[in-house]
């Protein structure tokens, strides 16, 4: 058989001599029947070699003549396509892209994300990155503030591994043209945040997620080995398994855009897929956290480890307070400063009585987690949906001028701070736990590896400080690299049969009504899971309420699988928000019960019935795979499903 | 109730909050695990800055509502320069990590 060549085309369009340009085709031709003609973003790959080279300058128009010729193969697929590369990567933030900028110099790389590249966590983490750039600071004191901050959870060789490695890593990151703000001598300006003892935090003014996103999606931009993948949503891992071991052979994606299954076989899968805010009603992530990562690992058997971490931002700015609610719902939260109770700022509940003298003689000062329980306990108590935050007995002038940001957006919805009060709620913001992994970012499963917020390195334990989480992905981020291109090498050449696991399928066979009514539902049971999350597995625990929320998750989703399935959603079909849903029923049940199992508390998990450490209980919380036989849809990856 | 809500207190520690000490200067720490934060330093960098805006008089309120500084100079061939932090380009006002979150304007972006 001769030589193939697969082609991508990105653009539709018909050229003026009658003939079409395909998009998102995979087809097998000729070199020779290929006219290589004007430049446009194409990738052309050499199927033979099993790697593919992006190539700005192609673009390849098919003449419809050359189809029926016998000598011509081309096989379309308008459903389905594989594609094969060295090196996957699911998820397009911090850690991801600097994965793929290393490993790129050893093999083909995919980085599959899904939506535009820089809808990520790491664009909204606009503190800093924090590292031991100071003479008078030392790894010994950045690895004391974080171990003191994860209330002695953290792993300590995984801490001294990221804090030793942080300042070349933040070297690297502006080499690669990252800008970071800097001091008159010239120095790189380092900020200091609460919780750390020394002034260690690199930023770039107050955007530094955005710079680091910007910086390194140029330079994937630029380089001809790594191909990015938007508006591919992952579905489940492609997984097999022999005696002993699990092995990771890839990823099954749906291309939202095209609406086409694409499968991605590779030897090394890098999971970077981020957090899983939207569990909760309010969070400060963009939609696209929806755990997708954990899930797919959980469902893979990968071992996840310490998910009842949770951290909470105790006021975000409340849209149901606001007189002139908005128009949609706020995708993520927007948090107001500690420096808004710092300048006298007086929480009240909504019978205006003033609740933090009740927790803490600090009152309004106590520390962030003190006044986000305390919020918290109000809240469940009173059953209100917020309480009231108010600087309105400052001067007018004060307050906008050190809060215009606040007062903009308040006045937008009519709410004007200097003589009201502003509602507030607490908002979920980042997950300490995830899938656990080693000192290099591996995991249980063969050719798996993990970094950045979807993985539980033993960085954060029970609390993550503050800018320690922009650090972890770009030290576990380069961490895998040599062990990715270890295991890449020891593989053999024979590629697995792209067959051997059923396809995802598309929900063809079902009315467009039928379609829209299954993604309406889905929408007010996500609602539901939100809401039972927020009531039950929030910032106060307890064990009659976990246990609460764990038996209405379970009648949920067993209500919502039997939904879809009545109204012809079959095992193996696919879309948006049945699969984000999936994976958020599985988070969910992931942090009630490891918030079960810590019968204790520490940092983020308190729970009323074990309201103190328990030096006994110093250890992280494992979750193994499930053996039970009665998996739901959400538990059990889509090609193991019988059909 | 009081158990109840010492409860609430007991496990939480002061991470260094530059804030109990500024204020209270002789807050117990829960924790006698967390370092002694150095709130001196904390408290000196706040206070210079509130100094500065009592010597800039009564107008001063308005002159940074109208996003003037008078910290800062513009040597730098135009590029804004912080007296206080030496911090090249950066943010005009209030150091944005004063109350140890990140904040500009009033919206936080990291804590």
């Amino acid at each position: 058989m001769s030589r193939g060549v697969q082609l991508y085309e990105r653009v539709p369009a018909v050229s003026d001599t009658g003939t079409t340009l395909v998009r998102q085709r995979f087809c097998r031709v000729r070199a020779s029947q290929v006219q290589i003609l004007n430049p446009v973003n194409t990738w052309v790959c050499m199927s033979s070699k099993f790697s593919c080279i992006k190539s700005h300058c192609f673009q390849v128009i098919f003449n419809r003549n050359h189809a029926s010729r016998r000598n011509l193969k081309i096989s379309c697929f308008q459903d389905s396509a594989t594609k094969y590369f060295d090196f996957v990567v699911i998820g397009s933030g911090v850690a991801g892209l600097r994965y793929a900028l290393e490993v790129s110099k050893r093999g083909s790389v995919a980085v599959i994300t899904k939506a535009e590249p820089h809808e990520s966590n790491t664009n909204y983490a606009q503190g800093g990155v924090s590292a031991v750039l100071c003479p008078s600071d030392s790894v010994e004191n950045h690895m004391r503030d974080t171990i003191v901050a994860g209330v002695h959870l953290c792993d300590e060789e995984t801490v001294r591994v990221v804090c030793t490695e942080g300042p070349d890593r933040i070297k690297e990151l502006i080499a690669i043209g990252a800008l970071f703000d800097h001091g008159e001598d010239g120095n790189l300006h380092l900020a200091r945040e609460g919780g750390h003892s020394h002034r260690r935090i690199v930023h770039a003014a107050d955007m530094t997620g955005r710079e680091i996103e910007r910086a390194l999606l140029k330079a994937v931009d630029d380089d001809p080995n790594i191909s990015i993948f938007e508006h591919h949503f992952a579905i489940d891992l492609l997984t097999s398994q022999d005696e002993s071991d699990i092995y990771c052979h890839g990823v099954d994606t749906l291309n939202t855009e095209t609406q086409q299954v694409v499968r991605f076989i590779s030897k090394v899968t890098l999971l970077a897929s981020g957090g899983a805010g939207h569990i909760y009603p309010t969070t400060t992530n963009p939609l696209v956290a929806t755990g997708d990562g954990v899930a797919m690992a959980h469902r893979a058997q990968a071992v996840i480890s310490n998910m009842e971490f949770v951290q909470f931002h105790p006021t975000a700015l409340a849209d149901e307070g606001l007189p002139i609610k908005p128009n949609k719902r706020r995708e993520n939260a927007f948090l107001i400063t500690e420096a808004v109770r710092g300048d006298g700022g007086i929480l009240y509940n909504q019978s205006m009585q003033r609740f933090m003298p009740l927790y803490d003689e600090r009152e309004e000062l106590a520390p962030r987690d003190v006044v986000a329980r305390s919020i918290d306990d109000q809240l469940k108590k009173r059953g209100k949906k917020y309480v009231l935050l108010d600087i309105s007995h400052k001067p007018r002038q004060e307050i906008l001028a050190h809060f215009p940001n606040i007062a903009a957006e308040c006045l937008q919805y009519g709410l004007d701070i200097t003589s009201m009060p502003i509602p507030v709620v607490p908002a979920a913001h980042y997950m300490c736990g995830g899938v656990q992994a080693g000192l290099h970012g591996e995991t249980n499963i063969k050719g798996l590896y993990v970094a950045g917020e979807v993985a539980c390195t033993g960085l954060h334990g029970a609390n993550r400080l503050a800018s320690n989480s922009l650090l972890e992905a770009l030290v576990f981020a380069r961490r895998a690299v040599r062990p990715s291109i270890d295991h890449l090498e020891c593989l053999s050449l024979n590629i697995q049969d792209s067959n051997m696991w059923a396809r995802p399928v598309l929900p063809l066979s079902l009315k467009s009504n039928t379609v829209r009514d299954i993604m309406l539902q889905t929408r007010v049971i996500r609602t539901e899971l939100q809401s039972i999350m927020w009531e039950s597995v929030g910032i106060v625990r307890s064990t009659s309420r976990l246990k609460t929320a764990e038996w209405k998750i379970g009648e949920l989703e067993i209500e919502w699988e039997k939904f879809l399935f009545r109204q012809g959603w079959e095992l193996t079909m696919v879309g948006l928000e049945a699969c984000e849903m999936r994976n958020l029923f599985c988070c969910a049940k992931l942090v009630v019960n490891s918030a079960l199992a810590r019968r204790e508390s520490r940092g983020l998990h308190f729970t009323e019935d074990f309201p103190y450490l328990e030096e006994s209980k110093r250890k992280p919380t494992i979750i193994l795979p499930s053996s039970s036989l009665k998996l739901t849809w959400s538990s059990r990856q889509l090609h193991k499903e019988p059909h | 109730m009081a158990n109840k809500l010492r409860r609430l207190l007991v496990f939480s520690h002061d991470i260094g909050n530059p804030r109990v000490g500024l204020v209270l200067g002789h807050a117990r720490s829960l924790s006698s695990s967390s370092p002694a934060p150095p709130e001196a330093e904390r408290r000196a960098v706040v206070e210079d800055e509130k100094k500065g805006e009592e010597r800039n008089g009564p107008g001063s309120e308005g002159r940074k509502v109208d996003g003037e500084d008078e910290e800062g100079d513009d040597d730098n061939g135009g590029v804004y320069a912080n007296k206080v932090t030496g911090e090249v380009g950066g943010p005009r006002g209030p150091e944005p990590t004063r109350y140890g979150d990140w904040e500009r304007g009033g919206r936080c972006s990291d804590f």
